[in-house]
């Protein structure tokens, strides 16, 4: 009897202070705390999704720009990440004029119908902490050409609380997140032009995001 | 001038016209701009600009220059070749 109650002790503090370790792990080593709202802008870095399609005829590299949005996160308790993150599709180039416009047009994304791609972060996994930055798997809605679909996305976070030199380039403290995945195209029905998906254009479009923004904006 | 000098002139035009598309990016169709990272000193992250510098791809220019001086090539290769039995009258 005695020697079950040890035990049960014994077995509530090791779970205890894993917990605790779990909850102290996904808090960042910065000065700010309680929730925040961040808003990507331009005047603290170039928000940018950068693309690319390997295919077996021709390798593509493009960017989409015209990025907005607006996460929540308690920099103390990363979990708390929220927030819709989009991208303009007539933003979206190529590197060839012509290459951008059969992009944008129907038989591709479709600007005209559906004008932007966003991500919508449902919940956040596996955080791990290094200082002011952590790691996790953010999974939420991605939407693109009129479809949404669940998507996993590795990110990075990095915060910087608000300083001399953070000011220089946006009032508050300033947050970057990046993320690299992959979109399928057939899972969001575009089909392009006959015979091209494989040959000239990849079926799955690697895809990093770049997003900056501040909470003082 | 010789009409072979000529042709292997053509000939060298082609080979260079490809081994400058090649040391350009072997571009399947033109490229008007090209990527160029830009760093951020704050975050230490890469981002891409955009920059104007003309690549000409295969089906944009480059295939059917090479096209045009290989049938240049060929025919001054044809109409210049000698009769092996000259016919004499």
């Amino acid at each position: 009897m005695k020697i079950s109650g040890i035990s049960t002790i014994a077995v509530a503090l090791v779970m205890g202070i894993g917990a605790g370790s779990v909850a102290m792990a996904q808090g960042l080593t910065v000065t700010a705390s309680g929730v925040k709202t961040v808003k990507l802008s331009d005047r603290v870095s170039k928000n940018q999704f950068v693309w690319v399609s390997n295919a077996p005829l021709e390798n593509m590299k493009g960017t989409a720009e015209g990025v907005s949005g607006t996460l929540t996160l308690d920099p103390k308790n990363l979990s708390t990440l929220h927030g819709t993150v989009g991208a303009m599709v007539n933003t979206m180039k190529s590197g060839n004029a012509m290459r951008d416009a059969h992009i944008q047009s129907p038989q591709w994304l479709d600007g005209a119908k559906y004008p932007s791609i966003s991500f919508t972060i449902g919940s956040v996994s596996g955080i791990k902490v290094a200082g002011n930055s952590a790691t996790g798997v953010a999974t939420g809605k991605f939407t693109m050409h009129g479809v949404t679909k669940s998507l996993s996305v590795p990110f990075k976070i990095t915060y910087l609380d608000e300083s001399a030199e953070t000011r220089k380039r946006a009032p508050g403290d300033l947050v970057m997140i990046t993320a690299t995945f992959g979109v399928a195209l057939a899972d969001y029905n575009v089909s392009g032009a006959r015979g091209t998906i494989g040959s000239k254009v990849g079926e799955k479009i690697q895809v990093t995001a770049q997003l900056f923004g501040s909470t003082g904006l | 001038m010789n009409k072979r000098i000529i042709a292997i002139i053509f000939l060298l035009l082609a080979v260079g016209l490809l081994v400058y598309w090649g040391a350009t990016g072997a571009h399947i169709y033109n490229v008007e701009q090209i990527q160029v990272d830009k760093v951020d000193p704050l975050f230490g992250t890469t981002t891409k600009e955009w920059q104007n510098e003309f690549h000409p791809g295969l089906l944009g220019y480059i295939g059917p220059a090479v096209a045009v001086f290989l049938v240049l090539a060929g025919w001054l290769f044809w109409s210049g070749r000698k009769p092996k039995n000259p016919v004499s009258v």
